[in-house]
């Protein structure tokens, strides 16, 4: 116990600095007696008493905590796409020939069916320049050969433009 | 007052950063007591809660930024100081006084959280909390880190770039000043 008065004011701050530390020390619940004959400091130590018990160990009610834990939550999915894990060497080196294999499947399927839709047009001009005989008008039929030609140009033409548009719109 | 055990805060922070919410949970489930408690040393009981919550919502924003140039719980200090400037200067500041509405929202609350029915102390410690939110800042400050976040002098010390002695005398005259206005209050 401190029993002299006027404590030096260096004295003074030690004093307190053990109290309160042996008082941080203690359970929430518990309180040191005051061990000083010493006013001021008596009244410096009643002070820290109240700080411990108004301060220390103080939590949020688990209401509190939960409501606020949910809208964390919701922040979290907010800002998660700031948070994907970032991709090693391997796996974007995967990705980039994945997309590099995917991309000249692509482009292969593309000049394929370009070239089939060429093909597909020279044949059907050569057959009909090379061979009128073949596309003579059929009995019956009210068209001749020189209006038959352009009428199949045009519909191979739209054939074409049709397979192209499908491609295009699968990009 | 943090348990000090395994994972530590970098570690989480790591986690985090990636994408792991556990992580983040962990960090919040460690450090809610320590903001709380600080939030409610300078910010009206009403908005404690908003306060508090805000705290977190920056860190879940700048948790990318965080570079491990200083410890975790240090930065997370910086976020609180900054978010209770941002509610100052955007809100309208409470009447300083003690006023019948607060000092009836903390009676509810600490009648609800105490079990010894002392309410002489109970009052007081509502003076107290009022007296403490007047204190000047470096006053408060060396308070709140002994008392909420359970620093030692030698870490407040530290921290403040301060000798042992400088925080002792520095904790004293912040006691003091308390002291006077609890008796006054």
């Amino acid at each position: 116990m401190v029993e002299y008065n006027d404590l030096k004011p260096q004295r003074l701050d030690d004093l307190l600095a053990e109290f309160t530390d042996r008082l941080m020390s203690m359970n929430a619940s518990e309180d040191l007696p005051l061990d000083s004959q010493d006013q001021e400091l008596k009244a410096l130590q009643e002070t820290v008493i109240l700080l411990k018990r108004a301060l220390a160990d103080e939590r949020p009610s688990p209401v509190m905590a939960e409501r606020i834990r949910r809208s964390l939550s919701v922040e979290w999915k907010r800002a998660d796409r700031k948070y994907q894990k970032a991709p090693g060497l391997v796996d974007r080196a995967k990705d980039f020939l994945g997309s590099l294999g995917q991309s000249v499947q692509h482009s292969r399927q593309r000049s394929f069916a370009l070239s089939f839709a060429a093909v597909a047009v020279l044949v059907v001009l050569v057959v009909l320049l090379a061979a009128p005989e073949l596309v003579e008008p059929i009995t019956g039929v009210a068209w001749g050969s020189e209006e038959w030609v352009p009428a199949v140009i045009i519909l191979l033409a739209l054939f074409v433009l049709g397979l192209l548009w499908l491609l295009r719109s699968k990009d | 007052m943090i348990d000090r055990g395994s994972p530590s805060d970098e570690d989480l922070v790591r986690l985090a950063q990636v994408g792991e919410l556990a992580a983040f949970d962990t960090l919040y489930e460690r450090y809610l007591p320590i903001v709380f408690g600080r939030v409610r040393c300078v910010i009206p009981e009403s908005d404690v809660e908003d306060v508090t919550q805000e705290v977190f919502i920056a860190v879940i924003k700048s948790l990318d930024g965080f570079r491990f140039e200083a410890k975790f719980s240090t930065w997370l200090r910086t976020l609180v100081n900054r978010q209770v400037a941002d509610y100052y200067r955007t809100r309208k500041p409470q009447e300083p006084n003690l006023s019948i509405e607060l000092i009836g929202e903390e009676s509810e609350r600490n009648t609800k959280l105490s079990t010894d029915g002392d309410f002489e102390n109970q009052d007081n410690v509502i003076i107290l909390r009022q007296a403490l939110k007047q204190l000047p800042e470096n006053y408060r400050e060396v308070i709140v880190l002994r008392f909420v976040e359970g620093l030692r002098f030698e870490e407040i010390a530290r921290l403040q770039g301060q000798s042992l002695e400088a925080t002792k005398s520095l904790f004293r005259r912040a006691i003091a000043t308390l002291s006077k206005r609890v008796q006054n209050g």
